[in-house]
């Protein structure tokens, strides 16, 4: 019974629940606890109804306590929000990173929160993923159909078990004209198990499963509404998907998009008794766990089950586990490993992050303390005690970080609802601040204001009152910047210099994108064909494989007949990859100069084209020839490299006539080799690196690319052709779906998109670590100015020159900022000269010169953060500063 | 005598239905039990404290009742003034509701 967490909850109750009737709550609290263990609860139930009964008991016994916080609390808060106000720059920067840092503190929990939220549907955390678990091969058998007959013929945890697919469908309207819809592929059990009744007609029945039904459809309300027009009367029409007329016999609620972002539920027709084991149509099982069973008892019983179906079937299922996990948490779960462990280390260390805000907010709290210490000793001395003055610091600290909590909490939502829209999120899940969030955020508030707050004010508060006295007499601040302090301020000079050397290899990668990526890339429409493939019956697999082939050269021929046909519009240019799109990576060999021990070869990007693909993009060639039919024909053994091949790969010499061929990651050279038979100028290769972007073409023949990606020259706004082509490409294969339809320039490229969120994220460490050195720094200044007050008196008194007292005031914070400087530059220049030219996305080129540039700017914003402190010490009167 | 409020009727029907074994843990249960409705242990002692100081209730501490040493339970009894305040309470809801009951469950059905 006495366990840890039973403890931690008695010195909870200890502390929280107050006044002269606390022995019997808490007396009661315990009691409660027994009686829950002997009813069965388990351990974890009820030490939660122990936390939920003691928390709601402190908040009603709170009005009895004792005032446990020294009165005067909205005084404080008056005369903190003063303070603060009377140092605006102190306190925006203070703002500006508790802002940030609380943020970054709930950040991975509130990722994860978001993303595993119940399922909005009735006791949708009841709702589970069910899987093998492939432990030899470390995945998921994606291929289930087979695993859902045993189970639904075993498995007693589950009150209904359902099983689907998702694919994008084409929906074609009467006139033709075509749109990527995601739709899944269903079981009847889908909707019991979900409990949702449709808002129009019925949903999905056994019925509808029996192979020969008539072909039915299940929309969702935002496909109703866009492509029916709301039509109330829809049920009993039909709409084209695909090859297929169905008819609509239900429309889902709005906001049901399950599985993640899906808008059409057809039947799930497939027979298990068609597929050998481990075969059939890739897909997913849902259940509903059985009334009154946990996730734990089911997890048992899938474990027996995956021990007796290994025994029985040792061939097939020896490296089988079954298991389940709540549904929203599939996608962000580890399986095979300690569930949270990762979780909890990202946690630990962003909240370091949040630690690290603290503690330099803690300096500037300092600061503003030593300017106070004669306020301090006199308010001792009058009898104020040390608690009252340190919750006065604190209460000024809370403000800080309550403000500091509402800015972030305001900027996270803004950045959430733009990442809400910006990424195809499942339906569940929303970044938005919850009020979880708010809770989570004004806890973190706390917490932060005790590290940054309590600190500084034992600090300020801890000392001899006469001594301060005197010291404040003198003009002193009777403070001490302390050593630790000091440490601080060069290790943020020196973190700003290393952040910005860092940052600045990168911001040329990004830049380069002006030199373009040789065609008019805003000109030309990108689309991405693709053809749903489904898994063939056994027995059936090569006619239907054949099939596809046929289908997908089809597609590949007719896409540049009919498009190219088109008034107005060029030849369509088809590729595996598209210039200023992402291109594989990899590396070769020139015949004549075997690749050295140890060397990975050169690095090439590749792309596989059709051999009108120069032609579309109106390109000439350099040197040598274009593709034609006869290297189809012939071996495939012709490639065309670009000009950055011939330049850097071939040092500049001829390169007509000679041979390629690729080495695998284990320097392997067996593969055949390849003759160069024509040069191209560049074309967007390597978009972030366009001088290297050295590269290889080879052809390839209609049936042999699938997604067929290709581009068309359109003009201005190419993205007005997107639905004309949806309509041609239905015309050629009512099942091919059109994925991208985009502006040749707008295709995500995932090299640059990496790119240039590194420079966003660098951007801002290396605000923030600049204006927290140029905070440390000012608060530096301000404590000399503070402590020699007197002196500076007496030394302009005596008739000092300026220069001489400005050199006596700044010298310790220059100094400090020198040596972190030197630190800084000497790891950035170390790391810099470590990367290798040439690297994908770090540019090192010049890096002394820039960590010069760098070092002097960091110097300069340093000394202007003196500067305001050290006016305020020449400003210094001599009569004032040794008359107080 | 003033009217009592629900929660407070909620705890006063508990104390008369346990008669001599009506302490903190006991309340709780009962009011659980029959209404569903999940109260904290603090809130019942607060109301009970409040209805203490207005003469409704008294309390007695019994040391270790159920054999356990330190743990004493501190028991209540409903006393006349706090009975009729109850009754009148009670009473109150009773003609304002009379005859609306079928009409209530009508309309929450929808």
């Amino acid at each position: 019974m006495s366990t840890l967490g039973l403890r931690v909850l008695r010195r909870m109750a200890e502390w929280l629940v107050r006044g002269p009737e606390a022995p019997h709550v808490r007396a009661d609290l315990d009691e409660i606890f027994e009686r829950d263990l002997a009813r069965g609860l388990s351990g974890r139930a009820a030490h939660r109804r122990y936390l939920a009964n003691l928390l709601a008991s402190a908040v009603s016994t709170w009005r009895w306590a004792p005032r446990v916080v020294p009165g005067g609390l909205w005084l404080d808060a008056k005369l903190g929000a003063r303070m603060l106000l009377k140092q605006p720059v102190l306190t925006v920067v203070a703002v500006l990173t508790l802002g940030l840092g609380i943020p970054l503190g709930l950040l991975p929990l509130h990722v994860v929160d978001s993303l595993t939220a119940p399922l909005p549907v009735e006791d949708g955390g009841r709702i589970m993923r069910v899987w093998n678990w492939d432990r030899a091969r470390s995945r998921e058998i994606r291929q289930p159909i087979h695993d859902l007959e045993h189970w639904r013929g075993e498995l007693r945890s589950f009150e209904d078990l359902a099983i689907g697919r998702s694919d994008a469908f084409n929906v074609i309207s009467d006139d033709g004209r075509a749109a990527p819809i995601r739709g899944a592929e269903v079981s009847a059990e889908v909707f019991r198990l979900l409990r949702i009744p449709p808002e129009l007609g019925r949903p999905l029945d056994e019925a509808d499963m029996r192979s020969g039904a008539p072909d039915v459809v299940v929309l969702s309300h935002d496909l109703w509404r866009s492509r029916l027009g709301g039509d109330p009367s829809v049920v009993g029409s039909t709409i084209r998907i695909g090859a297929t007329r169905r008819t609509v016999v239900g429309v889902m609620p709005r906001g049901f998009l399950f599985p993640l972002r899906d808008h059409l539920w057809m039947p799930y027709r497939y027979d298990p008794l068609d597929y050998e084991y481990g075969e059939g149509p890739t897909g997913w099982i849902v259940g509903r766990l059985a009334e009154g069973v946990t996730t734990a008892e089911a997890r048992t019983e899938l474990n027996e089950m995956g021990q007796r179906m290994a025994a029985r079937f040792l061939e097939t299922h020896a490296n089988l586990q079954p298991q389940a996990i709540p549904y929203t948490e599939a996608p962000v779960s580890g399986i095979d490993r300690p569930e949270g462990f990762e979780l909890l280390f990202i946690q630990v260390l962003f909240l370091t992050l949040l630690a690290l805000a603290c503690a330099n907010v803690g300096i500037l709290v300092l600061a503003r303390a030593a300017t106070r210490t004669g306020e301090i000793s006199i308010r001792t001395a009058l009898g104020a005690s040390r608690r009252r003055i340190v919750w006065q610091i604190f209460v000024e600290s809370l403000l800080l970080a309550v403000g500091s909590a509402g800015v972030g909490l305001i900027g996270g939502q803004l950045v959430a609802a733009r990442l809400d829209t910006r990424f195809p999120l499942p339906y569940w899940a929303s970044f938005g601040v919850t009020g979880k969030t708010v809770f989570a955020a004004l806890a973190l508030a706390v917490l932060s204001a005790a590290i940054a707050g309590i600190v500084p004010a034992l600090k300020a508060t801890g000392r001899n009152v006469q001594l301060s006295l005197q010291r404040s007499a003198d003009g002193r601040s009777g403070l001490r910047f302390g050593r630790a302090s000091s440490v601080m301020v060069v290790a943020q000079v020196a973190v700003a210099v290393l952040c910005l050397g860092f940052g600045s290899s990168l911001v040329p990668t990004v830049i380069n994108e002006v030199d373009g990526v040789g065609v008019d890339a805003d000109q030309y429409l990108f689309a991405s064909l693709h053809i749903p493939w489904v898994e063939p019956p056994a027995g059936e697999a090569d006619r239907y494989e054949a099939e596809f082939q046929e289908r997908i050269r089809d597609a590949h021929t007719e896409v540049g007949r009919l498009v190219g046909a088109e008034p107005g519009v060029g030849p369509v240019a088809i590729a595996s990859d598209l210039p200023g799109t992402s291109h594989p990576r990899r590396s070769i060999e020139v015949e004549g100069e075997p690749v050295a021990a140890g060397s990975r070869g050169h690095p090439v990007r590749s792309a596989r084209v059709d051999v009108g693909y120069f032609r579309a993009l109106e390109q000439t060639m350099r040197l040598g020839r274009d593709f034609s039919t006869a290297d189809l024909e012939a071996d495939g053994s012709g490639v065309i490299v670009n000009t950055s091949f011939v330049e850097h790969v071939l040092d500049g010499r001829q390169p007509l006539g000679q041979r390629i061929r690729y080495l695998t990651r284990s320097g392997d050279t067996s593969g055949p080799w390849y003759e160069i038979v024509g040069v191209v100028g560049h074309l967007g290769m390597d978009q972030l690196n366009p001088d290297l972007d050295e590269g290889v073409y080879h052809p390839v023949a209609p049936g042999a690319l699938h997604p067929v990606n290709f581009a068309v020259r359109v003009g201005e706004g190419p993205e007005s052709f997107a639905p004309r082509l949806r309509t041609l490409v239905a015309q050629i294969d009512p099942s091919a779906v059109i994925q991208e339809a985009t502006p040749l320039d707008e295709v995500v490229n995932y090299d640059r998109f990496l790119a240039e969120s590194g420079i966003v994220f660098m951007a801002v460490v290396c605000a923030i670590t600049i204006l927290l050195c140029a905070a440390g720094l000012y608060a530096l200044m301000s404590f000399t100015v503070a402590e020699r007050t007197h002196e500076i008196g007496i030394r302009t008194a005596l008739g000092a020159r300026r220069v001489n007292i400005v050199g006596a005031i700044a010298r310790r914070a220059l100094a400090q900022l020198m040596v972190g400087v030197a630190i800084g530059t000497a790891l950035a220049g170390l790391m810099l000269s470590g990367v290798e030219p040439g690297s994908d996305v770090m540019q090192v080129t010049n890096w002394p010169v820039t960590l010069a540039i760098i070092g002097v700017a960091v110097i300069a914003v340093g000394t202007l953060a003196c500067v305001p402190p050290t006016r305020r010490g020449l400003r210094v009167q001599p009569v004032e500063a040794l008359r107080s | 005598m003033a009217y009592l409020g629900e929660f407070e009727q909620l705890i006063l029907f508990s104390v008369l239905q346990l008669g001599d074994d009506a302490y903190g843990v006991a309340i709780r249960e009962n009011i659980e039990e029959r209404t569903g409705r999940v109260v904290s242990s603090g809130s019942i002692y607060t109301a009970l404290g409040r209805m203490e100081a207005r003469g409704i209730v008294t309390s007695r501490v019994d040391e270790a009742s159920d054999g356990k040493p330190g743990r004493p339970r501190k028991r209540y009894t409903l006393e006349p003034p706090g009975a009729r305040a109850l009754r009148d309470s009670y009473s109150a809801i009773q003609a304002i509701s009379g005859g609306l009951i079928p009409k209530l469950q009508r309309l929450a059905e929808g």
